[in-house]
C-alpha cells in the first residue's frame, strides 16, 4: 500500500484525536468518583453543622481535609494503570490549594459576616473550581459549574430560612449527579 | 524506513489501535460498548475489525460475566503496540520525508 504524506497527516491527526478522546473518558470516570465522595462529605458536613451547630466550623474542616486525602488516594491508586500525568497532578494542587484557600477564608470570616454569604462562599468556590477545570477538561465541566454557581446565587438571595438546605442540596447534589453523571459517559478500565 | 502495515492502516482498525494505545501497557483493557462508543462505531463493524486484529496477535479479547451479564474486554498486545509505535512511525516518516 502507497501511502502519500497528505494521508498519513490525516491519519496521525485521527490518532492524535482519538487518543486525546480515550483519555479524557478515562479521566471523566475517574473524576467520577471524586465527585461523588466530595458530595457526600459535604453533605455530612452540612448535616452536622445543623445538628452540632458548635462543632460546625471543625468539622467544616474534617470535611476538606478529609476530601483532600480521600481525592490524593484515589488519584494515587488509579496513577500506575493509567499513567498518571503532570498535567493530572497540577489539577489535583490547584484544587487542594483552592479548597485550603476557601476554608481558610470561611474560617476567619464565619464569625463576621452574614450567615447566608457565608454559606455561599464556599459553595460558590469549589463552582469556580470546577468552571475552571473545564476550561481544560472539557464542557461538561464548565456547565456543572456553572449551573451550580447560579443556584448557590438563586439560593443566598431566595431561600431564606431553608438556605441550610437548599446549600446541602444544591452542592453535595451538583457533585453527586456530575459524578454519576462522568461515571455514566466516562470508561472504566 | 519500515513499510505500511496494512493491517494497521484501516481507518477503524488504526482508530481501535490508537484508543488501546492511550491505556497504560500491560494494564489497561476496554469494554466493547465503551469502545463502541468511543469510535462511532456499530457492533458489526467493529466486531469485524476486531476479529482481525485479534488473528494479527495485535490485541486480545477476553470474554467474561460481570453480574450474569456477559462482557467482552479488549486490550492490545505487547506485538500490538510495537506494531502499532512501528506504524506511526512509519506516518512520520512519510511526512518528514515527504516520501509516497
Amino acid at each position: 500500500m502507497s501511502i502519500d504524506s497528505r494521508e498519513a497527516a490525516a491519519s496521525l491527526n485521527d490518532i492524535a484525536d482519538v487518543e486525546r478522546r480515550t483519555r479524557r473518558a478515562f479521566f471523566y470516570f475517574g473524576s467520577s468518583t471524586i465527585f461523588v465522595v466530595w458530595g457526600v462529605l459535604v453533605a455530612c458536613g452540612y448535616a452536622i453543622a445543623e445538628w452540632y451547630p458548635r462543632s460546625a466550623q471543625i468539622s467544616w474542616l474534617t470535611v476538606s481535609l478529609v476530601g483532600c486525602a480521600a481525592t490524593v488516594a484515589i488519584i494515587a491508586l488509579r496513577a500506575p494503570a493509567r499513567g498518571f500525568g503532570t498535567r493530572d497532578w497540577r489539577l489535583v494542587w490547584a484544587a487542594v490549594v483552592l479548597i485550603a484557600y476557601g476554608t481558610g477564608w470561611a474560617y476567619v470570616l464565619g464569625p463576621i459576616i452574614p450567615r447566608p454569604m457565608i454559606y455561599a462562599f464556599e459553595p460558590s468556590l469549589m463552582m469556580l473550581g470546577i468552571v475552571l477545570a473545564g476550561l481544560w477538561l472539557g464542557r461538561f465541566f464548565l456547565i456543572l459549574g456553572l449551573v451550580g454557581a447560579a443556584l448557590i446565587a438563586l439560593g443566598m438571595l431566595q431561600s431564606g430560612s431553608w438556605l441550610t438546605l437548599w446549600m446541602a442540596v444544591v452542592q453535595s447534589g451538583t457533585l453527586i449527579v456530575g459524578g454519576l453523571w462522568l461515571r455514566k459517559i466516562g470508561v472504566a478500565r | 524506513m519500515s513499510g505500511s502495515n496494512d493491517v494497521i492502516h484501516q481507518a477503524m482498525r488504526l482508530r481501535i489501535m490508537a484508543a488501546l494505545n492511550a491505556l497504560a501497557p500491560g494494564a489497561a483493557s476496554i469494554e466493547f460498548t465503551r469502545l463502541k462508543s468511543l469510535l462511532g462505531a456499530t457492533d458489526g463493524n467493529l466486531g469485524a475489525h476486531l476479529e482481525t486484529l485479534e488473528k494479527a496477535g495485535y490485541i486480545a479479547i477476553e470474554k467474561r460475566f460481570t453480574d450474569r451479564k456477559p462482557q467482552t474486554r479488549v486490550r492490545m498486545s505487547p506485538a500490538g503496540r510495537r506494531a502499532f509505535a512501528e506504524h506511526v512511525a512509519y506516518l512520520r516518516e512519510i511526512i518528514e520525508g515527504g516520501q509516497t
